[in-house]
């Protein structure tokens, strides 16, 4: 036997619980010599609760107000819903339980309800009720499908089930961008955009690096604060950048061959949460570096300064390893256009000598900078004489010019100090990535 | 139930759905699942009582209007002299400083005039009672026993017992009344008018008052002929003769301020924001003017204003998510202004926690709230703010049971708080105990139910009704019974706000 809905002795009720919202009162004043006086403000104060005294013409308000609207739901989100089931007869209704699956497109999960599983009897008016909670794991059409059982007094089993759809949404869009910096450094730019209809606040954007490798991450001033003026706030479209330097650990660092393999860097965590605390958490996929650009040698830059004062001559220290199977008889070429506007001058072409495989020698450059700004020294040519093979390491080192009255010491000011200007598309990439529930 | 098999075997959706998009509980089942909800869609039926009535109806909520022996009281309104108050003390002159704006066309042109009036011939109907009326009928509107248009003074005074009793749609209709005494009611739209500080007051109050109600229409058709109050006949300088050289603005500052709001509530807040930042930079040159000069308290008078209109632009960027335009506005607010009192520090403080929780920033807020409590007396004990504070925090964590636990201390401090017992039942809700969170409501009510049938109240209160059962409506017309008996007026419709209409 099977009874159409309306004829069940049970209702089924569902109500999704995003959270509450605070609300506060419509606000009306006036000043004292004006016609309604003090009966305005007396009024707020003394009989709508909304009003929150003190603030009595803010808005902020204080008192919780139930959802009224499904809302949106979004991947890392956790879909929270009351149900409720009624008996709507005046006597009891014996054998009865209550089933809730959460359908995706690939699975079906059951959520559980009331820790004890067991059938009950619900007298006249009573209701069994209460909350599930799932992390939506999926994009796309969910179905809540509840499912009520029970006996009839007669003794006839009865079922009904009631099916509630909603989408997941997307809620973020991730984008990194690699970039191969001396000394083995590598810098990761991860940008993060705000696709949901509300503003929000990223709480955490960690990178977990993976097991060969350190992260710095450079997103907070020298006092702790962070470098975000708006407290990390997304509106909706907007984004915001984090920058990380990675570091591969010393055992892999000295070996070329596993520094190779470990393209792994890590997995950005990113937390973030809306209305009242409604939380969301993603995780990306592992994060691949570039590939390291050296072939048959390897020049690292052991010592360099960050800053240096236009002018000013400015040394660094390099390191070239034979990273071939076979003998070689270096010589060095650092070329430096000498033309209006160059970034610095200082050519130098000299002998680096002879080098067994495996084996690394350091030297010396010196420029002198003759711009304010980032300036790329650039190119280093390698010449293997014995072989007339020739090496060209794109980039050496990165240094930063800044005028001859600045101080250490005195705050650094980014508008004052920084320029801009496109970095090198080639070493970076720019990548959009897949996001996942941790 | 033919599909059970089916879905375990198949997980595609599409057998079941279209592409349409969702609605709040878009509900799935087969058509026939329409007709539980069939029951309470007749509407005026005053509660069929579900299936059979071999049995008597069990007593379905602890809230009937027979346990209510009391009803609506007016408070008990007294005129006070309003001394002590500092801003009383203000002279005309400064209160009034105001220039009016310059005529354009160099007087080839008459001046555009304030022409105002009234906009409906009727007076604003009692809506609670056409409620109880349609859902309840003759008998129980008897019990409706409010104070009236006709049970106060025809003047200034009995405005303010409306207005203190909260009575405000018959307030509205005194200024109607007092409004045609001038030659400004209905009809009178568009024709010469003269004004005086007392008609123009009559108007903000009346105009005021249907902000408060929400009758926005009404609202916009009234406030209209006002503009900007930029018309030189709201100036004193346009009667010379009769206000004998004064100068400045007839119109109150809260009616300037009234009329700027007004965009926010016709869904224009950008023109709310600019019209208030336009108000704002006057109040601003305004008290830089009077700073140095006499008389001394001119310049605090005028920084009070000034704060005032920032509050309403934080208002108004509420509406909009400019989060970091309230940003800006609340610390300039708080680090600029030394000459804001502890408490007026605190309470700044506090609103600016609550606005980081709006947005989700639990570590922003808690720093807020941090700096609010230190504006508390050293060495006391922590306070309902405190509380509220930490329970709304505890709330954004997701502990509703902890934030319950902290609200009931709250309540320790403050027995029968509306907001607090509100609060509660929320927190019940969320902890799966929906039976405790209705009767929560509904003891609020029972204490105090003057201050809790409040609209906000009402409509989480209805929810629940609707999540418990198929027999809400009864419950509702119930709620409605309070109502005509204790509530005067409403700012929010009723079917909203109990869900009168809704099918269930």
């Amino acid at each position: 036997m099977s009874l159409e809905q309306g004829e069940h002795l049970l209702a089924l009720k569902v109500m999704r619980l995003t959270r509450p919202t605070l609300i506060g009162p419509q606000v009306i004043s006036c000043e004292n010599r004006d016609l309604p006086q003090q009966t305005f403000r007396r009024r707020m104060v003394e009989h709508e609760s909304t009003t929150v005294a003190g603030a009595e013409t803010l808005a902020a308000g204080q008192f919780m107000l139930l959802p009224q609207s499904f809302g949106s739901i979004y991947l890392g989100e956790t879909f929270a819903s009351y149900i409720c089931v009624h008996n709507c007869t005046t006597y009891s209704v014996e054998g009865v339980t209550v089933k809730a699956d959460l359908q995706s497109n690939t699975t079906r999960i059951n959520l559980p309800m009331n820790e004890k599983q067991t059938s009950t009897t619900l007298s006249p008016e009573q209701t069994l009720d209460d909350v599930i909670r799932y992390e939506v794991k999926e994009i796309g059409t969910h179905i809540l499908v509840c499912e009520v059982n029970y006996t009839t007094p007669a003794g006839f089993p009865q079922s009904f089930r009631k099916f509630f759809k909603f989408q997941v949404l997307k809620p973020l869009d991730v984008k990194t961008k690699f970039y191969n910096a001396e000394m083995d450094e590598i810098y990761l730019e991860a940008q993060i955009q705000n696709i949901t209809t509300g503003p929000f606040c990223l709480e955490k954007v960690e990178l977990d690096s993976s097991e060969h490798y350190t992260v710095t991450p450079l997103n907070t001033l020298s006092n702790g604060e962070s470098v975000f003026s708006s407290k990390n706030m997304l509106q909706p479209n907007n984004s915001c950048q984090f920058l990380y330097c990675i570091k591969p650990k010393a055992e892999i660092a000295k070996d070329i061959k596993a520094l190779r393999q470990a393209n792994n860097v890590g997995k950005l965590d990113i937390v973030w949460r809306s209305n009242l605390g409604e939380k969301g958490r993603l995780q990306t996929s592992q994060l691949q570096r570039l590939p390291f650009e050296y072939k048959d040698v390897r020049l690292e830059v052991i010592d360099a300064q960050n800053i240096v004062k236009i002018g000013e001559p400015f040394t660094f220290v390099c390191r070239v390893t034979n990273t071939a199977e076979r003998m070689m008889d270096l010589l060095a070429k650092l070329e430096a256009p000498l033309e209006f506007g160059c970034d610095y001058t200082g050519a130098a072409e000299f002998g680096i000598g002879k080098l067994a495989p495996g084996e690394q020698r350091e030297f010396p450059l010196t420029v002198c900078p003759a711009r304010l700004g980032l300036i790329k020294i650039s190119p280093l040519l390698l010449t293997n004489v014995l072989q007339q093979e020739q090496y060209i390491i794109e980039k050496v080192v990165d240094v930063f010019v800044v005028d001859t009255d600045y101080h250490e010491d005195e705050a650094f000011q980014v508008n004052k100090f920084v320029r801009y200007d496109n970095t090198a598309s080639s070493l970076t990439e720019e990548r959009t990535l897949q996001l996942q529930v941790v | 139930m033919d599909s059970k098999n089916s879905a375990q075997s198949n997980p595609s959706l599409s057998q079941y759905f279209a592409d349409d998009p969702p609605s709040f509980f878009d509900e799935l089942a087969n058509s026939s699942t329409h007709k539980d909800s069939v029951d309470n869609a007749t509407g005026l039926a005053p509660v069929a009582p579900p299936r059979t009535n071999q049995k008597p109806q069990p007593a379905p909520s602890n809230l009937t209007a027979n346990t209510f022996s009391g009803a609506f009281k007016a408070p008990e309104y007294i005129e006070n002299a309003l001394d002590g108050e500092d801003d009383l003390k203000v002279s005309e002159y400064v209160r009034n400083f105001w220039e009016p704006a310059t005529c354009e066309h160099g007087g080839m042109r008459p001046p555009l005039l304030t022409t105002p009036g009234i906009q409906t011939p009727n007076d604003l109907p009692d809506l609670i009672a056409e409620a109880v009326l349609k859902h309840l009928g003759e008998t129980e509107l008897s019990q409706r026993n409010i104070l009236g248009i006709d049970n106060v003074t025809q003047d200034e005074r009995g405005l303010r017992t409306l207005i203190s009793a909260g009575c405000y749609r018959s307030a509205v209709n005194l200024t109607g009344r007092l409004l045609t005494i001038y030659g400004q009611g209905y009809g009178r739209a568009g024709q010469p008018a003269k004004h005086s500080p007392h008609s123009l007051q009559l108007w903000f109050t009346r105009l005021a008052l249907l902000a408060k109600l929400g009758e926005f229409e009404l609202l916009q058709a009234e406030a209209e002929p006002f503009d900007q109050l930029n018309r030189p006949d709201v100036y004193y300088e346009f009667y010379p003769e009769m206000y004998n050289g004064k100068t400045g603005s007839i119109a109150c500052f809260s009616f300037r301020l009234l009329l700027a709001e007004l965009p926010i509530y016709l869904n224009n807040p950008h023109l709310g924001l600019d019209r208030l930042s336009e108000l704002y930079v006057i109040c601003n040159e305004i008290r830089k003017y009077f700073a140095g000069r006499e008389p001394k308290e001119a310049e605090q008078f005028w920084w009070r204003r000034e704060m005032r209109v920032l509050h309403s632009i934080v208002n108004c960027a509420l509406i909009m998510k400019k989060f970091n335009l309230i940003d800006d506005i609340i610390r300039g607010m708080i680090l600029e202004k030394n000459d804001l009192s502890k408490e007026e520090r605190r309470a700044l403080y506090s609103a600016w926690g609550r606005i980081y929780l709006q947005i989700g920033d639990i570590f922003g807020a808690e720093q807020k709230f941090a700096e609010a409590r230190r504006m508390r007396e050293i060495n006391s004990t922590a306070d309902l703010r405190d509380l509220v504070d930490k329970g709304l925090i505890t709330v954004a964590e997701n502990d509703f049971r902890g934030a319950y636990a902290i609200f009931q201390k709250a309540l320790h401090l403050e027995s029968g708080n509306t907001m607090i017992l509100n609060n509660m039942g929320v927190c019940l809700l969320y902890e799966g105990k929906l039976k405790e969170a209705i009767k929560l409501f509904e003891h609020a009510i029972n204490l105090n139910p003057q201050k809790s049938l409040n609209e906000s109240l009402l409509v989480n209160l209805s929810t629940l009704y609707e999540l418990e059962s198929n027999n809400s409506k009864h419950k509702k017309l119930n709620l409605l019974r309070l109502i005509n008996k204790y509530k005067p007026d409403l700012n929010m419709d009723l079917k909203i706000c109990l869900k009168l209409e809704s099918v269930n």
